[in-house]
């Protein structure tokens, strides 16, 4: 309250006094009384006109106060719509989406495979197309000296699975578009299963053989193939782990189906192992832990790889739209605010901008401050 | 380029050239075909290949189109042919006499590990096969 508002209360409350001692004598001429109370009224006029201008003043001095504020809390709120990231980790399942149509190989596989699903089965072999025909086969196994899983083809939107056991590893793929190819060549002697019979084939493939594996009708791409599941079991003694790189994938999932107990069904759970999640961005390096949950969304990788052995070893680097991690029911995101994120990689700027700022902020209230006092 | 793939020399395998798309949407691996070239043999394709990595031996074999390799001829090892990294051999195939045409495999054997290296496989279409 400034000297001047303290005369006009001042000057009021005398006048008041005044008037009620008048009042009090009960001789005072009612001129005098109405005079006394004519000047209350104006002073009460003035008072109160006074006070809604040092309302108003108040207001427009908080007004870049609150501005600044106000862009302080929006970019500490809103996160980067990308983060860079870099991920290495262990884990004994992964689901990849892949947005593009994806190649998968040529992989020379130490393994024998097995794969089911499949609508149609083509080789320059006729006895495995006959056995193929004949039996209706949805699924071969194959046993080779040599084995290359030479393409695994998958339409644009598959989603792909890599699940590592201890003696094989699994890919899965699921895909709402058609049609899946797998394409396997192997060389010496082979022992084949061709579908669900027992009848076991047994060849000799002293050059190479190639078998082509479709699922879904390539003339019907709409038309959803079944799943298809390619295990690759190693050998008694062997160990030599697939590696899988060149994907491109959009999303990645790290969860398994676990069996819960007697009546209790399956359950999905995290596969993580333990890994490390580098953000550049903030600086942070985080530690996972096994069981914790993690999820990549909008990933445009730059390397991605994985060595497919037992666990899954898994390296990516690139940047994601979306990133979160769980631990037990408590979960967020990972994706640092514009403040952070500002202040991390732009302090420099940051500090002349914020000095700015606030120049500018006090220039406004001291030029306000002279309107007022004027 | 090769390692940003992930891929090693002896998984490439064959040098092809991604030309077209087939018919079924895939693309098709074609190797340097040539067909009736001049003072050659009539009714005979040359297909001349390169090997990614130092070879002991390469063979092929042919069969028709459409039919599933249920008719494919025995391979053919081609006579010298230890290779070095990236060396070409030429292959020549006989063409049907029925203007149809063929489906054929090259295949070869590392020198180094005697692993055979990704099968080629490449289509010949033949005049009948041809929509006017």
């Amino acid at each position: 309250m400034s000297p001047h508002d303290d005369r006009l209360n001042a000057q009021r409350s005398t006048l008041t006094n005044a008037l009620a001692e008048r009042l009090a004598a009960g001789d005072a001429p009612l001129a005098e009384l109405r005079d006394l109370q004519e000047r209350i009224k104006l002073l009460d006029g003035v008072i109160a006109e006074q006070a809604t201008r040092d309302q108003r003043r108040i207001t427009v001095l908080l007004w870049p106060l609150a501005l600044v504020g106000f862009v302080l809390l929006v970019a500490a709120s809103v996160p980067v719509p990308r983060v860079p990231l870099s991920l290495t980790l262990k884990a004994s399942a992964v689901q990849l989406d892949l947005a593009e149509a994806t190649l998968l190989g040529p992989l020379a596989v130490n393994a024998d495979i097995r794969v089911e699903g499949f609508s149609t089965l083509e080789s320059a072999d006729p006895i495995l197309v006959d056995a193929a025909a004949r039996e209706q086969a949805d699924s071969v196994s194959v046993q080779a000296a040599e084995m290359r899983l030479r393409a695994l083809r998958l339409p644009a939107g598959a989603s792909l699975g890599v699940e590592a056991r201890r003696d094989a590893v699994t890919l899965l793929v699921e895909s709402a578009r058609a049609p899946v190819i797998a394409e396997l060549e192997m060389r010496g002697t082979a022992t084949l299963r061709v579908g669900d019979g027992a009848l076991h084939l047994a060849r000799d493939y002293p050059r190479s053989e190639w078998m082509r594996l479709v699922a879904g009708d390539a003339a019907k791409p709409a038309q959803a193939p079944p799943l298809v599941s390619l295990t690759l079991a190693r050998r008694h003694g062997e160990n030599v782990p697939l590696q899988i790189s060149a994907l491109k994938p959009t999303r990645l999932r790290f969860l398994e189906r676990r069996e819960g107990a007697v009546g209790e069904g399956s359950a999905l759970a995290s596969s993580l192992l333990g890994g490390t999640l580098t953000l550049p961005a903030t600086g942070q390096t985080l530690a996972l832990a096994a069981g914790d949950g993690l999820a990549l969304d909008g990933l445009r990788p730059e390397r991605f790889e994985i060595v497919a052995g037992t666990p899954l070893l898994i390296e990516l680097s690139g940047s994601a739209s979306g990133l979160r991690q769980r631990v037990g029911e408590f979960e967020r995101s990972l994706k640092p605010s514009w403040l952070e994120y500002v202040s991390r990689h732009h302090l420099t700027q940051l500090l002349w901008g914020s000095a700015a700022v606030l120049w500018g902020a006090l220039a406004w209230v001291r030029r306000q401050i002279g309107v007022f006092k004027s | 380029m090769l390692a940003a793939t992930g891929l090693r020399l002896v998984d490439l395998g064959f040098l092809g050239i991604v030309h077209a798309a087939a018919a079924s949407g895939e693309p098709a691996l074609l190797a340097p075909v040539v067909l009736g070239a001049a003072g050659s043999e009539r009714g005979v394709a040359t297909a001349v290949v390169r090997v990614s990595v130092a070879v002991s031996s390469v063979a092929w074999r042919s069969y028709r189109l459409g039919t599933g390799g249920g008719l494919a001829s025995d391979w053919v090892t081609l006579p010298a042919s230890q290779l070095f990294a990236w060396q070409r051999v030429a292959v020549t195939i006989p063409l049907p006499v029925d203007g149809r045409g063929l489906q054929v495999d090259v295949q070869a054997v590392g020198a180094d590990d005697g692993q055979a290296l990704p099968l080629l496989r490449f289509a010949i279409d033949g005049a009948r096969n041809v929509a006017p």
